[in-house]
C-alpha cells in the first residue's frame, strides 16, 4: 500500500540541488521515513544501501525515490496519505542528506499539499 | 521566514558569535561557513554559529586523540576530578546567564532551561566522584597460588557525542562528564538548533583548566559534521540521542573501525491513572508529564491510560487545567510553556492533530496556535488534548514531540499492561497508583527503560536512563554508564616457580 504519494515542486527543487551536489557522486538515494525524538517523523534521505533488503518496507515513491519505513512504523504510516515537502529552515538534528543543500524536507498531508 | 533573514528583536540582544572549540582554541571553520540560531518567541536572530564539516571534525578528533595519548588518560584520576568539579561550580554560578541563552535557542521556559542547567553542574560533580572509583578486578583463581588474574578497567580512548535540541546543556553533560570522568577524551557535535550552551560548556571547561584537546566542540551539520563524527576510524564510540532512522545510520557507519555505539531515541510512554488515586496529585502529575518543555522530550507521558470508571471524570479535570496553562515569552519567570523549537516542529504537531480528527479521536481542547497578538512571530501550539483515542491510531503509536495528549481508556491490570506496552518505544512508562503491589508488579511487566510510581520526569545522574525496543540501547548516567565508556582488560601472571615447557624436546 501506499503512503507516499510524491514530492513537491519545491521538495523537488532541493532533491535536484542534492543530486548536482559533489556529495552525492551518482548513488541511488532513498527516503527512510524515520520516529521519535526530535528529529523524528520526517523523511531521512539516505543512500538506497542504508535500506535493508528484505526488512524494510516501502511505503511508496517520491518521484523516482523509493521510501521505506521500518515495517513495524510503517503499518501506521500507511494510514496515512502525504507527500513530502521541503522547508527553507535546514536545521535538523538528523543526517538527512538535503541539509547541507539549505533546505529539509518534511511529511505533509496530501490535502495540504501546497503546488509551490 | 526563511533563516538568514532574521535580525535580533530585543535592543539590549546583541547577536552572539560563536566558533568551533578545538584543541582549546575558538576559531572559524575551515570552510568559513556558518549557520544561524533562530529565538523560537519571536523568530529573531540570537547567534551566528560556526558550521564544522569534515575537515574539523578532522581535526577535532586528531587533537583528542593527541590529548588523550598525551596527557588524559594517564592523569590521576584525582586532577581529573578537580578539573570536573570546578566545571560544575562554574556552570552552577552561571545558572541563569546559561537558562537565559538555552531558552533563547531552544524556547524552553527559563523555569525549566535554568534548572536544567543547575542539574547539568549536578551530573559534572557526580562524575568528578566517579572518576575516582574507577578500577578493575582481582579475580578469584581457579588454581590459587600458581596464577594472578585481575582486570584493567581503561578508558576507550576518543569518544563522540552528538546531542538532541530539547535539552541542550543537560544533552551535553551527559555526553561529555561520564567520559571525560572514565579518562576519555571527547568531540561533541552539538543539535543545530541549540549550539550555544555547549559552546559556553567549552569557555568554561577552558577556564576550568581542561588540557587542550580534551574536549572539543564542534557544531555543524548532521549528515557532514554528524556523518563525520559517526563514520571516523579514529573515534571509539559514539553516543547519540536522537531519532530512529539516524541512530540507525550512526550504527551502519560504525562497522568502520567496529566502534561502540550507544542510542537514547524516541518514545511514546504510557502515563497508567488507576482509579484509587488521589485525584488532583494524579491530574497534576499527568500534566507534569505531558507538557513540560511543550511536550519535547522523549521520555514525556503522551499516552494517558485512565481506568475507565475514573475515564470522564480525569478527562474533564486534565482538559480544565491544559486550558489554564500559562502560555507566553519563556524568559518571563512566571511562563510554564513557551513555544516549540522551529517551524518544522510546529508544522509536525499541526500535522498530527489533523491526523487525530480524521482517525476520529475527540479533540477536546487546543489543536491550533493560540491568539495571542503577543505570540503571532512564534512556534506556539496550545495544549492539546484528544479523548476517546484508541491505542492503534497513529497519534497513540508515533512521537509527536509537542504538546498533545493522547487520552485512552482502560479496564484493568492487564489491559493496561496490554495496552502500554503495545508500541515500537519502550523509553518510559509511570504508574499512578495507591495499591503499592500493584505498583510493583506493573514496573516489572512494562517494557521501559524507567517506570515512573507516582511521579514522572525524575531522572538524575546516579539513574541509569535509556530504552527498550526502537527507544535504543545502552544506559545514560549511573554506575552502569562506566562499561559503556571503558573496556576490560584481563592481566594473568604465573606464579609458579617452574617452567612449563610443552615443546620441549
Amino acid at each position: 500500500m501506499s503512503a507516499c504519494e510524491g514530492l513537491t515542486p519545491r521538495a523537488h527543487r532541493l532533491l535536484d540541488r542534492v543530486r548536482a551536489g559533489a556529495e552525492a557522486g551518482g548513488e541511488p538515494f532513498a527516503f527512510m521515513i524515520s520516529g521519535g525524538c526530535c528529529g523524528g517523523t520526517n523523511p531521512v534521505l539516505c543512500r538506497r544501501s542504508n535500506i535493508i533488503d528484505g526488512f524494510d518496507v516501502q511505503i511508496g515513491n517520491a518521484a523516482d525515490v523509493p521510501v521505506y519505513a521500518h515495517p513495524d512504523h510503517a503499518q501506521y504510516l500507511v494510514r496515512d496519505r502525504f507527500v513530502i515537502d521541503a522547508i527553507d529552515d535546514a536545521r535538523s538534528d538528523t543526517f538527512s542528506l538535503e541539509i547541507p543543500y539549505g533546505g529539509r524536507f518534511v511529511l505533509r498531508e496530501l490535502r495540504d499539499s501546497p503546488e509551490v | 521566514m526563511p533563516v538568514g533573514s532574521a535580525q535580533p528583536a530585543r535592543p539590549e540582544e546583541t547577536v552572539r558569535r560563536y566558533q568551533l572549540f578545538i584543541n582549546g582554541k575558538f576559531a572559524d571553520s575551515q570552510s568559513g561557513k556558518t549557520f544561524e540560531s533562530i529565538n523560537p518567541h519571536d523568530r529573531s536572530l540570537v547567534a551566528v554559529v560556526a558550521e564544522g564539516d569534515k575537515a574539523d571534525i578532522n581535526a577535532a578528533v586528531a587533537a583528542a586523540r593527541a590529548a588523550y595519548d598525551g596527557t588524559w588518560s594517564s592523569m590521576p584520576p584525582g586532577e581529573r576530578a578537580k578539573i570536573l568539579l570546578k566545571m560544575a561550580d562554574l556552570i552552577e554560578a552561571r545558572m541563569m546567564e546559561l537558562g537565559r541563552l538555552e531558552t533563547l535557542d531552544m524556547g524552553g521556559p527559563i523555569m525549566l532551561t535554568s534548572g536544567m542547567v543547575g542539574l547539568s553542574a549536578e551530573v559534572f560533580r557526580y562524575w568528578a566522584g566517579m572518576a575516582t572509583k574507577i578500577h578493575g578486578l582481582s579475580g578469584a583463581p581457579m588454581r590459587p597460588g600458581e596464577f594472578l588474574g585481575y582486570t584493567l578497567r581503561e578508558p576507550l580512548g576518543v569518544v563522540g557525542g552528538i546531542t538532541p535540541w530539547n535539552g541542550p546543556m543537560i544533552m551535553a553533560a551527559w555526553k561529555t562528564a561520564p567520559a571525560l570522568a572514565c579518562g576519555n577524551a571527547v568531540v561533541l557535535k552539538p543539535a543545530e538548533h541549540t549550539p550555544m550552551t555547549a559552546m559556553e560548556l567549552a569557555r568554561i571547561a577552558a577556564e576550568a583548566g581542561m588540557p587542550d584537546g580534551v574536549l572539543n566542540v564542534v557544531p555543524g551539520f548532521g549528515p557532514t559534521a554528524g556523518a563525520a563524527l559517526a563514520q571516523h576510524p579514529g573515534v571509539d564510540k559514539i553516543a547519540f540521542t536522537g531519532e530512529y532512522v539516524t541512530g540507525r545510520l550512526i550504527v551502519q557507519m560504525s562497522t568502520t573501525n567496529l566502534k561502540t555505539v550507544t542510542l537514547e531515541l524516541g518514545g511514546k510512554s504510557p502515563h497508567i491513572i488507576f482509579d484509587d488515586v488521589d485525584f488532583e496529585t494524579a491530574v497534576a502529575n499527568a500534566l507534569f508529564g505531558l507538557y513540560m518543555n511543550s511536550g519535547q522530550i522523549c521520555s514525556a507521558g503522551t499516552r494517558i491510560l485512565v481506568q475507565d470508571t475514573l475515564y470522564d471524570r480525569f478527562v474533564e479535570r486534565f482538559v480544565e487545567r491544559s486550558q489554564q496553562i500559562k502560555i507566553g515569552d519563556p524568559l518571563d519567570f512566571s511562563t510554564r510553556m513557551g513555544p516549540l523549537v522551529s517551524e518544522e516542529q510546529l508544522r509536525k504537531v499541526q500535522r498530527y492533530v489533523e491526523i487525530g480528527k480524521k482517525e476520529g479521536a475527540k479533540l477536546r481542547c487546543g489543536g491550533a496556535q493560540p491568539k495571542d497578538a503577543a505570540l503571532s512571530k512564534g512556534f506556539y501550539h496550545e495544549p492539546t488534548v484528544f479523548t476517546e483515542v484508541d491505542n492503534k491510531m497513529q497519534i497513540a503509536q508515533e512521537e509527536i514531540f509537542g504538546p498533545v495528549a493522547s487520552v485512552i481508556k482502560f479496564h484493568d491490570e492487564d489491559d493496561a499492561v496490554r495496552i502500554g506496552n503495545d508500541v515500537i518505544y519502550g523509553l518510559a512508562a509511570g504508574v499512578q497508583t495507591k495499591d503499592l503491589k500493584r505498583a510493583h508488579r506493573l514496573a516489572k511487566r512494562l517494557q521501559a527503560g524507567t517506570v515512573w510510581i507516582n511521579t514522572w520526569h525524575m531522572i538524575e545522574p546516579n539513574s541509569p536512563f535509556g530504552g527498550y525496543k526502537l527507544s535504543g540501547y545502552g544506559r545514560e548516567n549511573g554506575v552502569a554508564m562506566v562499561e559503556h565508556l571503558t573496556r576490560l582488560k584481563q592481566v594473568w601472571v604465573d606464579l609458579n616457580d617452574f617452567t612449563m615447557d610443552l615443546f620441549a624436546v
